[in-house]
């Protein structure tokens, strides 16, 4: 696909799931940019990625100059989020907004602890561990939407990097986790308080992201039923 | 305006900092808080935390998680790269520490003997990975023992 006018295109390299590779799909949207997807072979592919590991960005320029490669989630987020402008440029309300996505992806981790447990007393320890930190989370951010007049935003009053990770992060919990626990939703739903619905149900109406949004679910549905 | 590290008395997850707000050439100065006491004393219930005072009065600016805490001190002072790509080859680098610290943590936290096992060999596997694509960073930056360029920089740290 050539690049229409003169802005990168970009692809993202990731498994056909939520997990780390959402919140890049929704920004690469929102932005309108041009974008595609890889599903690399796995494992077979995995000698050829610059660490080893899933997801990774590749941003192709139009000037001919080579491909810029990056990975790590986290780092892929920040980049697009700030050249697709969803991070402030002011440094203090970007790192308010960055330590959100940095604690989705404690809660999300410490269910990957749990995901490669193999005995029983680690499994147990590694779920007491990851319903903790959620509920942690979700105590915090609850706050913040009312703190910020619960209009659903965790910030002003637009789509920002902070809306998309913790959407992610909901996304991730009660559905992209049901594949490694069964029944994740049935304790997680009761859990979640009204203000997080709200920011759920916000971001899904958002006509930005509305051609891909419910591409991998529709999170507002699950966590009504 | 001056700094406070909240953090326990050790290398973790604390250190990075440290060490950047000295090279930031700042007033820092560091709390250990009784732990687990003052867990819920802190805004996400873990450490480290970052306390920015400023001179004008207005209200202390509060930060946590560690990467998080060092790229807005390396930003702020200059220790990370102003243009977005250069600064995106630093950070991944520190993610990928992150990763590598976490593969630890991990087996610390091991309870059976199998899940010990495996949690160190992940540890194992992914220090070798960094270990060689680093190495040859560094070789391909003209082997002067610095990551990128040739002075000091966030990755280096």
């Amino acid at each position: 696909m050539a690049s229409t006018n003169n802005r990168p295109s970009y692809i993202l390299r990731y498994f056909d799931m939520i997990g780390n590779g959402e919140s890049t799909r929704l920004m690469l949207t929102a932005a309108n940019v041009e974008w595609t997807e890889e599903r690399p072979e796995w494992p077979q592919e995995k000698a050829n990625q610059p660490f080893g590991r899933l997801p990774v960005l590749i941003e192709k320029s139009t000037d001919g100059s080579p491909d810029f490669v990056i990975c790590e989630s986290g780092n892929i987020e920040r980049y697009l989020g700030r050249t697709l402008g969803f991070i402030p440029a002011d440094l203090r309300k970007a790192a308010l907004q960055e330590q959100v996505r940095d604690q989705t992806f404690d809660v999300i981790t410490s269910f990957a602890g749990f995901v490669r447990s193999t005995s029983e007393e680690d499994k147990k320890a590694r779920l007491d561990a990851f319903w903790e930190i959620l509920d942690k989370y979700i105590a915090v951010y609850s706050k913040h939407i009312q703190d910020n007049g619960n209009t659903g935003y965790l910030f002003g009053n637009s789509l920002s990097f902070a809306d998309i990770t913790t959407y992610v992060l909901f996304k991730n919990v009660l559905i992209g986790f049901a594949k490694f626990k069964e029944d994740i939703a049935d304790y997680a739903k009761p859990k979640l308080t009204p203000e997080i619905i709200k920011l759920i149900s916000t971001v899904e109406a958002e006509p930005s992201i509305s051609k891909i949004v419910f591409k991998s679910g529709d999170l507002s549905a699950a966590v009504k039923a | 305006p001056s700094y406070t590290l909240r953090y326990f008395d050790a290398i973790d997850n604390g250190e990075s900092i440290r060490l950047l707000l000295t090279a930031a050439n700042v007033e820092w100065k560091e709390e250990h808080p009784e732990w687990p006491r003052e867990k819920p004393n802190q805004p996400f219930g873990r450490l480290p935390v970052l306390v920015e005072k400023s001179t004008d009065g207005s209200p202390d600016f509060i930060i946590c998680e560690s990467g998080n805490i060092e790229r807005y001190i390396a930003r702020t002072y200059g220790l990370l790269p102003a243009d977005l790509k250069e600064a995106a080859l630093q950070e991944q680098l520190r993610d990928q520490i992150t990763d590598v610290i976490t593969a630890f943590a991990d087996f610390l936290r091991a309870i059976s003997e199998e899940d010990k096992k495996a949690r160190l060999e992940a540890f194992g596997e992914i220090l070798d990975k960094f270990i060689a694509v680093y190495s040859k960073l560094i070789q391909e930056n003209g082997n002067t023992g610095h990551l990128f360029g040739s002075s000091l920089s966030f990755a280096d740290i």
